[in-house]
């Protein structure tokens, strides 16, 4: 078998589901705490005789329980309509920056629980790193560029996504890092460049090529995007501590680890064919703040190259968040979550379709967050329990088994092959940022970004409630946590 | 003579109602009864805490039989309370079935 040499060629590949495995009978945690409240209040009215009187108590807990709206259950929607009316009760939905006071040095001028973030230097890279106190992590960021994949031969395309997965197994060994950000965000271009390359460099004979290119150059030069990539890494401090401790400690001895972890990061990146520019600066990350927040003169700070470049200033100026979408200085944003990945076989470029939609301003977000190995055998051996036991249940209490109970466990025997088999596993969260000047186009826009996820087999959903939170998360390169 | 048999084909109409002082402690009895209610919501209750033990402990320990025990013990515990609690209104609804006839 082994010496049988074929042709290499991409291999499709499946996504664990998201569980959607309840504790008892099918419930979900906060199901079941409804319906024993409810029984609860039957059985205290059986024991003092007014059972009567406990029935509307009962159907509110019931209807809480099991009434469905969205997708999610109500007493699912009740942490996120519980935090929405204490920040609105709280006037935290509004943000204005105060002109006049100035903000603690060193610190990144963003609203939000994004507030908090510090910059720090660093003096032998000239790299930014962005600290964040409570979570104890500090992130740096390097800009990538790549080839397309597209228009490579499968063995080729098999072979980067291979050491693709190799770079991702490298950040999940290390055990140091908290959480790994993939950003792609399309940026307006001008068209410039390919007008100046035309000017200079066209051959201009009057041939039907040459006109039928200069037509070309012409229509396509305005309506062009540039793809911009950014790869960061998040250095958990807590779990570094010995290490950062042994560099000598505080923010030097924190930076002096994330180097290593950088190095180490340049080297898979560059194994995996993919080109990694300079890590970003305190300028460069600036750039992408304020560009994130305020589309409009993203262009403008691009072409003048030196101003906009200071982090004490590269925030929004306003902010306002509604259940649906946010508003901040030029633009409307909305944050779709990808809440289901394929579950069919699918090739490793499925999200083609999502990616390359063309004339829609919006940001791409991979977070990966590495799972230490032990954590995560305990934890698969857990939902085995879980699974075996629920269905032995079902089998007792003569219920059917659903398919997709079993294409689930499925896949949790399919997760601990591959960590018996030293592979990693990873928490995959995506995240779409889509930014259009008014609510009505961005309405449009949403709904292409959702059909061009369909086409890649991916299913949406919007971040209700939680826009601000999940803006910071999906379109600003800091590895921030939902 | 003439009078009892005129008594005797004369129709009977009997009427029996549950009394509680025919037979001596039958009050006692009551509150037997009742208090064995309160014993097997108070055994309901450790019934469902030893379940929850279990379920922990199957959990926990990657046994699925121990863990699925747990799971059935939980709502054993839960049924057998709410039977316990339910009993006196289910014979009383049954004895006015039972009357109507």
């Amino acid at each position: 078998m082994a010496t049988t040499t074929r042709e290499p060629a991409l291999t499709p590949i499946k996504f664990s589901r998201l569980t959607r495995r309840g504790v008892l009978l099918g419930l979900s945690g906060p199901q079941l705490v409804m319906a024993s409240l409810a029984s609860g209040t039957l059985i205290i009215g059986l024991y003092v005789g007014a059972v009567v009187m406990t029935f509307p108590i009962i159907l509110f807990f019931v209807a809480l329980a099991f009434v469905g709206v969205g997708g999610r259950k109500l007493i699912e929607w009740a942490p996120i309509g519980a935090r929405w009316l204490w920040r609105s009760a709280g006037g935290q939905l509004l943000y204005r920056r105060r002109v006049v006071k100035p903000r603690p040095a060193g610190t990144l001028a963003l609203p939000g629980d994004a507030a908090r973030l510090h910059q720090w230097v660093d003096p032998e890279t000239a790299a930014v790193m962005v600290h964040d106190p409570h979570a104890a992590t500090l992130t740096a960021i390097v800009g990538v560029s790549h080839p397309a994949f597209v228009l490579l031969d499968p063995a080729e395309q098999e072979r980067r996504v291979v050491s693709w997965g190799r770079v991702l197994a490298t950040a999940c060994r290390s055990g140091r890092i908290a959480s790994v950000q993939v950003m792609e965000r399309t940026l307006p271009d001008s068209g410039k460049g390919l007008a100046e390359w035309w000017e200079q460099h066209g051959n201009r004979s009057g041939s039907w090529a040459s006109t039928t290119y200069g037509e070309l150059v012409d229509r396509a030069g305005p309506a062009g995007e540039r793809h911009a990539s950014t790869v960061s890494i998040s250095l958990d401090m807590k779990v570094a501590g010995r290490a950062i401790r042994a560099a000598g400690g505080g923010m030097r001895g924190a930076a002096a680890v994330l180097r290593q972890e950088m190095a180490t990061m340049l080297a898979a990146l560059r194994s995996a064919d993919l080109s990694p520019g300079e890590w970003l600066t305190a300028g460069d990350l600036a750039l992408i703040l304020r560009s994130a927040y305020d589309p409009a003169v993203a262009g403008a700070l691009e072409r003048q190259g030196d101003i906009g470049r200071d982090l004490a200033t590269a925030g929004p100026v306003a902010v306002t968040e509604s259940w649906d979408s946010l508003r901040s200085d030029s633009a409307h944003h909305c944050v779709l979550w990808i809440s289901e990945w394929p579950r069919s076989l699918v090739y490793p470029d499925f999200l083609a379709p999502l990616l390359l939609s063309s004339g829609i301003r919006r940001t791409f977000t991979l977070l990966y967050t590495p799972m230490r190995t032990d954590r995560a055998a305990r934890d698969i051996r857990k939902m085995k329990t879980e699974y075996i036991s629920d269905a032995a249940q079902r089998q007792k209490i003569g219920q059917i088994e659903d398919a997709q109970q079993t294409a689930e466990y499925q896949d949790v025997l399919q997760q601990e092959a591959d960590l018996t088999a030293g592979h990693g596993v990873l928490r995959t969260s995506g995240f779409v940022a889509v930014s259009a000047s008014d609510p009505d186009e961005l309405e449009r826009a949403v709904a292409a970004i959702e059909q061009a996820a369909i086409q890649a087999s991916c299913e949406t959903r919007r971040l209700w409630g939680q826009q601000a939170q999940a803006f910071a998360v999906a379109s600003l390169p800091l590895c921030r946590a939902l | 003579m003439d009078l009892l048999t005129a008594a005797l084909l004369l129709p009977l109409d009997i009427s029996i109602d549950p009394n509680s002082n025919g037979l001596p402690g039958i009050g006692q009895l009551k509150k037997i009864v009742g208090a064995s209610m309160t014993v097997g919501l108070v055994l309901a209750v450790l019934a469902l805490i030893i379940s929850a033990i279990v379920w922990a402990l199957g959990a926990n320990s990657s046994n699925p039989h121990l863990a699925g025990r747990g799971k059935l013990g939980a709502l054993v515990a839960l049924g057998a309370a709410i039977v316990c609690g339910a009993s006196v209104t289910l014979v009383n609804f049954f004895w006015n079935v039972g009357q109507q006839v």
